[in-house]
This record gives structure tokens, C-alpha cells and sequence, in this order.
């Protein structure tokens, strides 16, 4: 009885000992962002400039299509062998003789390209000769017209004995980089041929030995990966065309509201840097934007065909040639396009080698710097008028707020900026679950008020227009937050007119930035 | 068994309810004494057992009422803030002493072969804890940095130390005097400290720009080990009459856990000798994603903030104590009135020396002491206490408070002494 009420003792002091948490409120404040953001912090590929200092130009360009000679040459692995048997039966040949030296004419197939000259960057030759007799010969293969540095290719190989049935067999895996294969043939007039020649000798440390006309002595010259740097004589008519699909992601994130743009023009240039003639035209210029509408481009210019004369010079200083498709206020619904503000964008492209068949008499060239390429450019003032443009972006979030430790009472994000763009802005929060349902939204007390509505700053002679928008996350707020997964921030932009408060098009002027700095008030509850 | 019981439980209580029983006392409870007389009450009682429990808390700012929540729970109101700020001078200090601690004493050997000692041994758990530091160091954790806008809060010079630890001693002792020698060994558990030689936040006044400086040191043990070092350490209790004074009155030296321990697990050491700007991160930051989660990011790193894991070696937060104490022998036994007086030393930079008095009244005969008493020093400034005591047959029940009425600090000793 004694111990158990002892046990009982102790079991109440420690129970008795369990200790409240300790716990008060404090409040905290960091700043998060600070920075000026400029026309610089948005563009990558294109160009700001200003063309009359006080205004700025949009200059946007992207390659749209650029290929080259591997595109355009292709040589197919191809494999040609050489075969000789000998017309009549010899005996006796001593050792040393030289019994075979024959030569043949080969035909690369390249589906209507007709070579004359090719050089080959990088690809390999497979050989491999066959001995149908039974004791060691000597086996040269020639290649006079594919040479390195001027040399012809050539090589010998010793080939044990073997049978008609079983031949004795060497092969060898030769590097064919940097050669130069002429494909006129043996009369210098054709094309796509190359010619080898084949001679086999006996032993001369060996016996002598005995020919019969069923032996067949033979290579295999198999031609793989080649890849050439250099090509001349006629490269076909052949027509690439294709649809090329490319992003404006920061439009992307535009979900209402109109842009109104002045004075735009779209440019499309197709460079020529090989020596052959090109035809060439658009046949389809396309946006979508975010809200799933689609707008043509319309104009006499989609599906008219260009002309692209060859280009000039050779490798060392080749001028390629170029021809300019453009459009512009006159002569299509460029406006419309652009302020469809699509970024989804579908450019269809067709080309056509030698139009009118093969009229350089088969000296069409292409060189290892020789570029086809399709431009695009467009170049307009950055005058904009924008009336309710809603951008929106998502980033997902994931803070734990749990009660029973240190966590945030309540809070406010505090955004102080200088604008000097014409623009105003209103932001705002939609906070998420995971399943995209909006638990709560936080609107921005105030607005980022635009350019127009503040002073001339004598610095640089800028007007400017400071602002302070506090997003107050409120107590019922902090204490879900964990389950708060994604955040939307929406930012509704207009261009007022200073006095009518209507929006209009408004030049963006040279220098203009947004001073941004952001910080974090919290009231927290710290528990140990 | 019964005592035994109790004592066990005592002792318990003392390690699980420590926050309820608070620090340090300049040992006024007199109690059962043999020294002039054990040939006649207690000749046959050869063996003394004590139990001390000891819950001191003291500050010189720091309000009680917010100390309270700490050991106990609870929420700090604004009100407690404010009151405590308000007392906040630019160097404040605050010492905690939890202990509990049981002797036993062997008066029926001969040490030695010497008739007049005997032996005991010893052994307590302890927790002391000693911060002195700057009002910022309190108002920047208590009520956020934004109160601070424009403005710098000052952190250096502050330091913070906590070490828990176990004792075990045997000691020599004189029977006739019951001085005692007792040399112990110390089995770390757990030591915290924090050394800030310079430390400034300054903070603009639109609170967009931090601005950190600092200078520091901060240790741990590392270990979950139950024992993360071991030490060495004395305790000495001598007492003695004062024959050429008039009333031949007892003083008393009391030297307690002095020593040093040497950590035998890896502790983690944080230096940092730096300065950094925080104005918020760029937009090029926040797109290319590169400010905190690049893979090589280290937070330390990036705040100028080594680490290295060593063992250490320090001394134990002893004190030493020279008093006049309370006589409670035959001679004494009807005095009513006796008073007692001394001086303090912790053997730390955050305290400052403490001198001590206090008037003992005895109404009868010794069965039963009340005492009142006042300090100045250790940990905190003025402070007044009670005692109480009690002779029942061969116990002695002690009760008393070093600090009784001040806003900042509270404390509690227990005594419990048998003979047998």
C-alpha cells in the first residue's frame, strides 16, 4: 500500500510539473525587394532605343529559320563494291605478279542532286577485301579521285589465304575528314560518280600461284556518316516548307483588357548565303493570345513569291543576298495583329531551290558559312495605350503557420514606388489552394499611380508619381495560411489622360523606370 | 522509511518542479548542532542527513512577472513588456540558481584515525544560468525590431551562459566544528553560452534597410549525451568562533562548487566577426531564382558566420561566501535576538559582489528561528528576505527566501536536515 502511494505521489508531481508554453507578441519588419526596374529588366532579344530622345522605339527581332549545308546536302551511307574474276584460267603465276588492275565507275544515289564536287567535313570509309585463293596476296585499293591535300587515297592490304567458298578476308575503318572527292567520273563529265581501282598481286616472298575464272576477288567500300562542308553542281529543286511555332511568354500572362499600338510595321528578310537561286514566300502569319483569340495576318505579301538571287564571293568572302517582306499600316492589318497581343505565333515559310530548274550548268555552290535564314523584325514606338490590360502570374507558396509555435499574427506587405512610366497600375492577390479554389483576396489599398499624375523631377526632367500600396494580410488570413498553396498576382494597367482620367496612347518616355521597394510588417506571436 | 520517503520525494520534486523553487542562500538555518554537544542530546545520533533545495532567480531589470511566464507558462503581456523595459538600464544582468543537493554525514568514523573527523559524501543536480546584457538585448527579441526603426539597437557586450550539472563529492569533516572539506567530481550534461563583443542592427527609419554588425561567439553542447563532460571542483564550509570579539560569534567561509569542467563530446562553436547591408533583393535575383535556392547557398556563409565543433574547458560558476552566522548552541539557546552579516562572491563577470545582514529572532529556546534579511548585489540590486526554522525531535525544517518583496526576482531555499 505504501508504494503504491508513493507511486501515486510522483505520478502528481510530474504531471503536476507540465509547463505552459510561454508566449508574446512582437512585430517585425524586413524589407524584401529593392530595386529600379527600367524597359531592360523585360527584354532579351530586342532593342530599345531612342530614336528622337525623349521617346522610345521597340526594335524586336528573332531568327526564325536558319539552315545550312547539312540541311540542304545530304549523302546517304552507300556502300560499292568492286568485283573481279578472271576471264581465263592461269597457272603457275610466279610470286611477286601483279594479275588483277582494274578499274570501275561507282554511282552515289542523291535523290536528284547532282554532285560534282564535294568536300567532307567528317564521315568514315569501311573496307574490306576478300581472298578467294588459298595462299597470302596483296590487295591495293585506289581512289584517284578522292584525294587529301592532292594526294589520291590509297591502301594496300595483305590478305591471308582463304577459299572461292570462304575467302580470306581484311578490313579497316579509314577516316575520311578533310578529303575532297571529284564525282565527275573518268571522263571528268558526270556526276555523282566516283571511281576506284582495284589490283591484286602474289605473294612475292610466296609460291606460285594458280587462277581459275570462278574466283572472284573483291572490296566492299562502305561510306558512312558523311557529312560535307562543300558542294558543287546542281542541288535540285527541291521545296522545304514548314510551320515554325514561337512563344511571347511575358504576353502570356496578359488575361483582359486592350493595347493600342501606333505606327508598327513587321519585316520579314530571307538572307541567301549559298550560291544557288531561291524562291521564296510566307504562306501564313498567325497569333493566339492568352484568351484563346486568334488573328491573321492579312496582306497581298502572305503567299507572294520572292526571288532570292544567289549569293556572291566564296567561302572567304561571301556576300549572301537578301530580300525583305514587310508590313506594314498600308498594306495589311498589322495593328490589328500586334495588338492581339498573341503569344502563341505560327510563321509558314516555303522555299524552292533552282525555280527554274538547272540553269547554272550545274555549278550551284554551297559553302560550310553558307546560311539560309528567315528574319523577323518588328520595330514600332513604344506608344502605348492600354485600358484595363490585365497581366496575371502564378507562383506557387508553401509556409506553415502552426499555432502551437512561433507564428505570424497578422501582417502587411508594403510597396512604395517612383514611376515615371505613363502608366497606372493596380495589383492585386488572389490567394489559392491546391486545387485553384480562391480562399481570399487581398486588393491593394491604393494604386500605382501613373507618370502623368506627378512632377517634373528637374534631375532628369522626368515626371514622376510616388506611390504606397499596402496589402494587409489580416489575422484570419495568417491563420490559414498553410493551406495557402498558389498566389495570383493580377496587375491591371491603364494609360490615363492626366485631366479626363481616360485612357489613351501614351509615349514611353526615354530614361523611364520604376522604383520599387517592398517590405514585410509582421505581427508574430513567438512561443517557447 | 518514512523519512525516506519524504526525502525521496523531496528530492524528486526538486528536479521535476525546480521552476517553483528558487536560488541562493547565505546559510542562516541553523540547525541541529552536535558540535559542543553531542555528549549529551544527540551522543548517540552518529549519522546526518541534509537536503538542501535551492530556486533563485534575481535581475536587476527583468520583471519577475515575465520571469514567471518562463518558468511556468503563460502569455507576456505588452503591460509586462513595458514595465520591464522601463527598469532596463543600459548594462543589466540576470542570475538563475536551480539546485538540489543531499549529504550525508558520518560522524561515528574516525577519519584517519583521528577521533575528531569524520567523513561525508555528496551529491546534487544544477542549473546555473547568468546573463548580463543590453536593454536592446531585451526590448529587440520582446517587442520586434520595429520599434527599433531609425534607430540602432546595441547588443554588445552582452553574454548568456547555461550549464547543467552533476556533483558527487566526499569530503573530510571536523566533528567538533562540522567544517567540511569535500572535493567533487562534476558530470556535464549541458552548457550554453553566447558572446557578443559588438553587435548593432540599425534599421532606417521607412525600414526598407537593415544594417548588422557584430562581433561574437556562440557555443553548445552537441551531444545528446546524458554526460558531455566531466570536472574537478571543491566545496569548503569552515566555521570557527571569533574568541577575541565580543559575544565570541561564529563566522562561517563557504566556498561552493568551485572548479573547472572539461568537455569530453565535440561542442558546436559559431564565430562571426562581420558587417552586412540588407536592403532587399533585386528583380534579376527574383527571376533567375539565384538568392536562396542556388544549390552551394549557405545561409551561414553568406552572414559571415563560421563553424567548427572543439571541446572546451571552463570553471564552474562558483561562489564564495564569508559570513557571520547564527549560534545556535547552548549558549546561545535563549537568545532572542542575533543578528548575521557577510559578503558574497560569484565567481563571474555578469555578477557583482553582494554584501548581506539580517536580524535572528528566537522565541523559544531555540525550538523554532524566524530571520529577516536584506542584500545588495549578486545578480540584482536591494533585496529583502524571511527565514523560518523548525527543531522537531532529530529534524530541522528550513524554510527561507533571499528575495521576498522585489519586483524582479524570487527566491526559495528548503532545508531538511535528520540526525540518527
Amino acid at each position: 500500500m505504501k508504494q503504491l502511494l508513493f507511486f501515486i505521489f510522483l505520478v502528481f508531481i510530474l504531471v503536476s510539473c507540465k509547463k505552459e508554453k510561454t508566449s508574446w507578441n512582437s512585430e517585425w519588419a524586413m524589407p524584401l525587394v529593392r530595386d529600379t526596374l527600367s524597359l531592360e529588366n523585360w527584354y532579351n532579344d530586342s532593342t530599345i532605343e531612342s530614336t528622337n530622345g525623349t521617346t522610345l522605339d521597340l526594335n524586336l527581332s528573332r531568327t526564325l529559320l536558319d539552315i545550312g549545308i547539312d540541311d540542304l546536302i545530304t549523302i546517304q551511307d552507300t556502300i560499292i563494291t568492286q568485283k573481279v574474276s578472271p576471264s581465263f584460267s592461269i597457272n603457275n603465276i610466279p610470286p611477286g605478279t601483279k594479275f588483277i588492275n582494274q578499274t570501275e565507275e561507282h554511282t552515289f544515289n542523291l535523290d536528284g542532286v547532282l554532285l560534282k564536287k564535294v568536300t567532307i567535313s567528317r564521315g568514315f570509309i569501311k573496307l574490306k577485301v576478300y581472298n578467294p585463293l588459298s595462299t597470302r596476296l596483296y590487295y591495293t585499293i585506289q581512289l584517284p579521285n578522292a584525294t587529301k591535300n592532292g594526294i589520291p587515297f590509297e591502301q594496300t592490304y595483305i590478305v591471308e589465304g582463304g577459299s572461292n567458298s570462304s575467302p580470306g578476308t581484311n578490313e579497316e575503318t579509314i577516316d575520311l575528314s578533310n578529303f575532297s572527292l571529284d564525282l565527275r567520273g573518268v571522263n571528268n563529265l558526270s556526276f555523282n560518280k566516283l571511281t576506284s581501282i582495284l589490283s591484286v598481286k602474289s605473294d612475292p616472298n610466296g609460291s606460285v600461284v594458280s587462277l581459275s575464272t570462278s574466283q572472284v576477288f573483291k572490296f566492299d567500300a562502305q561510306f558512312i556518316d558523311l557529312a560535307p562542308n562543300y558542294a558543287k553542281g546542281y542541288f535540285g529543286n527541291s521545296i522545304i516548307s514548314d510551320t515554325t511555332t514561337f512563344n511571347l511568354n511575358a504576353l502570356n500572362k496578359i488575361t483582359a483588357g486592350n493595347i493600342d499600338l501606333t505606327n508598327s510595321s513587321l519585316n520579314f528578310e530571307i538572307e541567301n548565303g549559298a550560291k544557288v537561286s531561291l524562291n521564296a514566300k510566307l504562306t501564313m502569319a498567325q497569333n493566339t493570345n492568352n484568351q484563346g483569340n486568334t488573328t491573321n495576318l492579312t496582306s497581298s505579301n502572305i503567299g507572294n513569291d520572292v526571288i532570292i538571287s544567289q549569293a556572291m564571293g566564296t567561302s572567304s568572302n561571301l556576300s549572301p543576298s537578301s530580300k525583305s517582306i514587310s508590313f506594314n499600316s498600308s498594306n495589311s492589318n498589322i495593328e490589328q495583329f500586334l495588338e492581339n497581343a498573341g503569344a502563341t505565333n505560327k510563321i509558314g515559310y516555303c522555299f524552292q531551290l533552282n525555280p527554274w530548274g538547272n540553269t547554272s550548268g550545274g555549278n550551284d555552290e554551297i559553302f560550310s558559312n553558307s546560311r539560309i535564314k528567315v528574319k523577323f523584325n518588328a520595330a514600332m514606338p513604344l506608344s502605348i495605350g492600354a485600358d484595363g490590360l490585365t497581366l496575371r502570374d502564378t507562383f506557387d507558396i508553401n509556409i506553415q503557420n502552426n499555432d502551437v509555435k512561433t507564428h505570424i499574427h497578422s501582417g502587411a506587405f508594403i510597396l512604395n514606388t517612383e514611376n515615371s512610366f505613363p502608366i497606372s497600375c493596380q495589383p492585386l492577390l488572389y490567394l489559392m489552394d491546391e486545387n485553384n479554389f480562391i480562399l481570399y483576396t487581398i486588393i491593394g489599398d491604393s494604386q500605382i499611380s501613373s507618370s502623368i499624375q506627378g512632377t517634373i523631377d528637374p534631375k532628369d526632367g522626368l515626371m514622376k508619381k510616388k506611390s504606397t500600396v499596402n496589402f494587409v494580410v489580416d489575422e484570419s488570413i495568417a491563420k490559414n495560411i498553410s493551406a495557402i498553396k498558389k498566389v495570383v498576382i493580377e496587375t491591371i494597367f491603364n494609360t490615363p489622360n492626366a485631366s479626363s482620367g481616360l485612357s489613351e496612347i501614351q509615349s514611353i518616355p526615354n530614361g523611364a523606370s520604376l522604383s520599387v521597394r517592398l517590405k514585410l510588417k509582421l505581427n508574430a506571436k513567438i512561443i517557447t | 522509511m518514512r523519512i525516506k520517503i519524504l526525502v525521496f520525494s523531496l528530492f524528486i520534486a526538486f528536479q521535476y518542479k525546480a521552476q517553483h523553487w528558487l536560488p541562493i542562500q547565505h546559510d542562516t538555518l541553523k540547525t541541529i548542532s552536535i558540535k559542543k554537544h553531542r555528549d549529551s542530546v544527540f551522543k548517540q545520533k552518529q549519522h546526518e542527513l541534509i537536503f538542501t533545495g535551492i530556486a533563485d532567480y534575481s535581475s536587476t531589470s527583468l520583471g519577475k512577472d515575465i520571469a514567471q511566464k518562463f518558468f511556468y507558462g503563460g502569455e507576456i503581456s505588452d503591460e509586462m513588456k513595458q514595465k520591464s523595459l522601463k527598469r532596463h538600464n543600459a548594462i543589466n544582468r540576470f542570475g538563475s540558481d536551480v539546485q538540489t543537493e543531499l549529504e550525508y554525514r558520518n560522524f561515528s568514523v574516525n577519519l584517519f584515525n583521528n577521533e575528531n573527523w569524520g567523513f561525508g559524501i555528496k551529491t546534487g543536480l544544477y542549473n546555473f544560468l547568468q546573463c548580463m546584457y543590453s536593454k536592446d538585448f531585451f526590448g529587440f527579441p520582446m517587442f520586434g525590431n520595429a520599434i527599433f526603426a531609425g534607430d540602432t539597437a546595441i547588443f554588445s557586450g552582452s553574454k548568456f551562459s547555461n550549464l547543467t550539472y552533476q556533483k558527487f563529492g566526499f569530503g573530510w569533516i571536523d566533528k567538533k566544528s562540522k567544517s567540511a572539506i569535500y572535493l567533487n567530481v562534476f558530470g556535464l550534461n549541458n552548457h550554453y553560452s553566447l558572446d557578443i563583443e559588438q553587435g548593432e542592427i540599425f534599421q532606417n527609419t521607412d525600414l526598407d534597410s537593415i544594417r548588422v554588425q557584430y562581433n561574437g561567439q556562440a557555443t553548445y553542447t552537441k551531444s545528446h549525451n546524458f554526460i558531455n563532460g566531466i570536472g574537478v571542483g571543491i566545496d569548503a564550509d569552515i566555521r570557527w568562533n571569533s574568541k577575541s570579539l565580543s559575544g565570541k560569534p561564529t563566522f562561517q567561509f563557504l566556498m561552493r562548487n568551485v572548479g573547472f569542467i572539461s568537455q569530453t563530446n565535440q561542442g558546436m562553436s559559431y564565430k562571426a566577426d562581420t558587417a552586412f547591408s540588407f536592403v532587399g533583393v533585386t528583380y534579376d535575383q527574383i527571376v533567375n531564382g539565384a538568392t536562396f535556392n542556388a544549390e552551394n547557398f549557405n545561409i551561414l556563409d553568406s552572414l559571415g558566420i563560421s563553424k567548427s565543433e572543439s571541446k572546451s574547458h571552463f570553471f564552474t560558476p562558483g561562489l564564495l561566501q564569508i559570513s557571520k552566522i547564527v549560534d545556535q548552541s547552548e549558549s546561545f539557546k535563549n537568545k532572542k535576538f542575533q543578528t548575521f552579516y557577510g559578503a558574497r562572491i560569484y565567481l563571474s563577470n555578469m555578477a557583482i559582489p553582494m554584501v548581506f545582514g539580517g536580524l535572528d529572532y528566537n522565541p523559544l529556546s531555540g525550538r523554532i528561528h524566524f530571520g529577516i534579511s536584506g542584500s545588495y548585489g549578486g545578480y540584482s540590486f536591494l533585496k529583502g528576505g524571511l527565514y523560518s526554522s523548525l527543531n522537531i525531535q532529530n529534524l530541522n525544517i528550513g524554510l527561507s527566501s533571499e528575495n521576498l518583496f522585489s519586483k524582479t526576482g524570487q527566491s526559495i531555499i528548503f532545508r531538511l536536515q535528520c540526525v540518527f
